[in-house]
């Protein structure tokens, strides 16, 4: 009974562990890099993409004011989670200015993100109009980014 | 007349309790990455549920014994206690996301901070399960969850073309941007979502608290073969929502407000306010049910009292483990946990502990000496095993494929 | 047949097998309410005339947690005791007198109520020596006959007005699914998994032994020496 016990245990935690080592090492190579480049700027693509349709859809009047609220703070929040750990992340060396420009752009979309928050909870139709603008100009430039940074997939 | 109401009253029920945080968020996120490429997954877990369901209950008329019961009998106690401990953090931990669910729901209709909500969801929820009756409790959770066919409505109204949806449906056609490895994962994920070793020890332990006797086994197929199948309707039409509005954005589903987003768009304020309802519903239910299977699973291990069908009083491990369970769920909410990602790791969970629950039921049901009559058919066993092999292999995928995907990133 | 009760009694027929049908069974009090589980048998074994017979229900972790344990060393047992050394009954599990089971199917039925009714397992009369069922299972088998390999699987009983005799030893090699009760010929069932079990519990053997005495097994070491005389069987009911 131990022994078949044990075995099994190992079995289970075996690929996991490796699974982790391989995850988490420390140098990442060049496509592993690439990857990470397509799902955080898809990550903020995502985001972004998700508060166009919300502020349009307030603009429609379709949509309740604490829903909006709530809506525009959880893709705020899935950014910054995707931000943080993609900033911590080290590039290969041939990677490096491409990652200051993802950063900068990554930066900027979660400004656009802050005042579209601002603008949602107002009262300003002006101001909404304004962040929506913002918005899709900054989803369209990121969708352009992304396809530069990885060459065209994703 | 009487009969058909109660007939008609268990298969609402069973349609509105059907989805749960898992379902939604599960759905929700393959729709809009996988379109609906995965739809047969979602059909392939439905009926499994449903032929796991039906033997469960049969097995419950029959012998008067619930699942865990049967567990520690046929399995031994060694085994059955790994088992217990398996099914009690799978279970547990769908029970934090379930709380959570409601907390998020809430939010979006307060827009309140859901760590606020979550002290009072967990109040809520333990007052539910220590005073009201479990038939009410069933019913009333279970129509107002009906409220989530909205989700259908939306999908008509967003117009997708349907041709297309029904391609990707039966050809499995998998978005090219997307590798197998997340494909395979997404469709663990789902068939975990679909297949949650709770719905049984609710549905059997439920059948022992109502006293279901031989003459409902035909009301309880009813409710399995009719109501589960259309509950896993709603399934597909929130990830047809899904993949109508984000997936041409190339957007991802990470929150709970994202997944009532096509329906708010489709169908403006009154639709947003009635999904919500729905999500409250289905995320209170269900987090009742996950709650009381913790105390379930755990008193039929050891021996003790457990159930509604007597008072508090006569189930008192029973009802303190509901509250010390309710405490630690809130904890660990507290701590700040998105409960979005518990509820992807529920799922993944659920589709591992599954074959531990799954195999002593099947085994169960062609018992003579406690099903007579009633033993499984040649159809019931086929199925049987065929799901045998599914929820193993499952089962032995969902860690790796997690590992290697990420979490499917 | 009294429709509390799922299915026939037990007890009306000519055997059961201790671990198969008793073992881990949900007691259930003269209301419906629940007891507690099966999580051991007394064994009595008497000097004098009489073979050994299953006496009662033991229950509580002084009866589970030696279960949960390996054979050899006891190490959950001693942990178990170790947690509370000034209970002087600490090892000392509850227990029911057999008297008390009216019913024996899917679950075990008494004809008592539940309050008050567990107490402390008594110490042995003049002449008995008892034992625990769970010692008992998994003990090696020692014995000229050549089909008798393996483990002590489970203990067939035949029961008699409130005490259960040992009257066979299921012997065989300790695969996993024996509880499943494939091995006992008691149904049929998914293909797949009868197949397999079958297979794996071929070599599974009834062996009498109504004669054996305490003295017959060792219960250090776990073995278990069958006599001479031992008659060997097929396994299945009927």
């Amino acid at each position: 009974m131990r022994r078949p016990l044990a075995l099994a245990i190992l079995a289970v935690l075996l690929p996991v562990l490796t699974g982790c080592g391989l995850r988490s090492g420390a140098a990442v190579s060049e496509s592993g890099w690439t990857d990470k480049v397509d799902q955080t700027l898809g990550a903020a693509i995502s985001s972004l993409g998700t508060t166009e349709v919300v502020l349009k859809n307030q603009a429609n009047g379709h949509l309740t004011r604490s829903y909006v609220v709530v809506a525009v703070r959880d893709s705020q929040r899935t950014l910054a989670k995707e931000v943080q750990t993609f900033g911590s992340k080290q590039p290969p060396a041939s990677k490096v200015a491409d990652k200051r420009t993802a950063m900068r752009a990554l930066g900027h979309a979660l400004a656009v993100l802050d005042s579209a928050s601002n603008a949602a909870s107002g009262a300003d139709i002006a101001a909404r109009r304004t962040a929506l603008l913002e918005v899709e100009r900054t989803y369209q430039e990121l969708s352009t980014l992304q396809t530069r940074l990885t060459g065209g997939g994703g | 007349m009487k009969k058909l109401l109660s007939l008609a009253l268990g298969i609402l029920t069973a349609i509105g309790g059907f989805v749960d945080i898992g379902d939604l968020v599960v759905n929700a996120q393959v729709g809009a990455r996988f379109d609906l490429s995965m739809g047969l997954v979602v059909a392939v877990g439905v009926l499994g549920i449903c032929v796991f369901a039906e033997m469960s209950g049969r097995v419950a008329v029959c012998s008067k014994r619930p699942t865990f019961d049967l567990v520690r009998e046929r399995l031994g106690p060694r085994m059955g206690l790994l088992n217990l401990v398996a099914s009690l953090i799978v279970t547990a931990l769908t029970f934090v996301a379930e709380i959570g669910g409601v907390a998020l729901a809430l939010a979006l209709i307060s827009s309140v901070n859901p760590l606020l909500i979550v002290p009072l969801v967990g109040l809520m929820v333990w007052l539910v399960l220590w005073r009201a009756k479990f038939s009410l409790m069933e019913n009333v959770l279970g129509l107002l969850g009906l409220a989530l066919i909205v989700f259908a409505v939306a999908l008509w109204k967003l117009g997708p073309d349907w041709g297309d949806l029904g391609h990707q449906m039966f050809t499995a056609a998998k978005p090219g941007d997307e590798t197998w490895t997340t494909y395979a994962y997404y469709a663990v994920a789902l068939f975990g979502a679909a297949m949650t070793p709770y719905e049984v020890f609710f549905f059997s332990s439920g059948g022992v608290e109502e006293g279901w006797e031989e003459k409902d086994l035909s009301t309880m197929r009813a409710n399995v073969f009719v109501g589960f199948p259309l509950g896993g309707l709603l399934s597909l039409a929130i990830a047809g929502c899904a993949s109508t509005l984000f997936g041409p954005l190339g957007v991802d589903v990470a929150s709970l407000s994202q997944v009532a987003l096509p329906v708010g768009v489709a169908l403006g304020k009154i639709g947003l306010a009635v999904v919500l309802v729905g999500f409250v519903a289905a995320t209170f239910g269900a987090a009742c049910e996950t709650g009381l299977s913790t105390g379930y699973s755990l008193g039929q291990y050891f021996g003790w009292q457990w159930g509604k069908y007597v008072k508090p009083g006569g189930a008192t491990r029973f009802h303190l483990v509901l509250v010390v369970a309710t405490f630690l769920a809130v904890g660990i909410l507290m701590t700040g946990v998105d409960p979005i990602l518990v509820t992807e790791a529920s799922v993944v969970g659920s589709a591992v502990a599954l074959p531990l629950t799954y195999f002593p039921i099947l085994v169960v049901a062609n018992d003579k000496d406690y099903m007579g009559e009633h033993i499984n058919g040649p159809l019931a066993n086929a199925l049987g095993t065929v799901y045998l092999v599914l929820v193993v292999l499952a089962a032995v995928a969902a860690l790796p494929l997690l590992v290697i995907t990420g979490m499917g990133s | 047949m009294d429709d509390r009760f799922a299915m026939d009694n037990r007890l009306d027929g000519q055997a059961l097998d201790a671990a198969l049908h008793l073992l881990d069974r949900q007691v259930i009090d003269e209301d419906g309410l629940l007891v507690c589980k099966v999580d051991d048998l007394e064994i009595s074994f008497y000097d004098f005339g009489s073979p050994p017979a299953v006496t009662r229900i033991l229950t509580g972790p002084a009866a589970l947690v030696p279960r949960m344990s390996s054979r050899t060393g006891h190490l959950l047992r001693k942990r178990w005791i170790s947690l509370g050394v000034q209970y002087a009954d600490r090892d000392v599990p509850l227990a029911i007198s057999l008297d008390h089971v009216v019913h024996l199917g899917s679950g075990v039925h008494l004809d008592v109520s539940r309050e008050g009714l567990l107490d402390r397992q008594p110490p042995p009369d003049d002449g008995v020596r008892i034992r625990r069922l769970g010692e008992l299972l998994g003990m090696k088998v020692e014995s000229n006959h050549p089909e008798l390999r393996g483990k002590v699987l489970d203990v067939r009983l035949e029961p008699v007005e409130g005490r259960y005799l040992l009257r066979h030893f299921v012997v065989g090699p300790g695969r996993p699914g024996s509880l499943l009760g494939y091995d006992r010929g008691d149904f049929n069932g998914p293909w797949l998994v009868a197949v397999v079990v079958e297979r794996l519990h071929r070599h599974i053997r009834l062996a009498s032994c109504a004669n054996v005495s305490e003295a017959d097994i060792d219960w250090d070491a776990g073995v278990v020496h069958l006599r001479e005389d031992t008659t060997v069987d097929d396994v299945s009911f009927d």
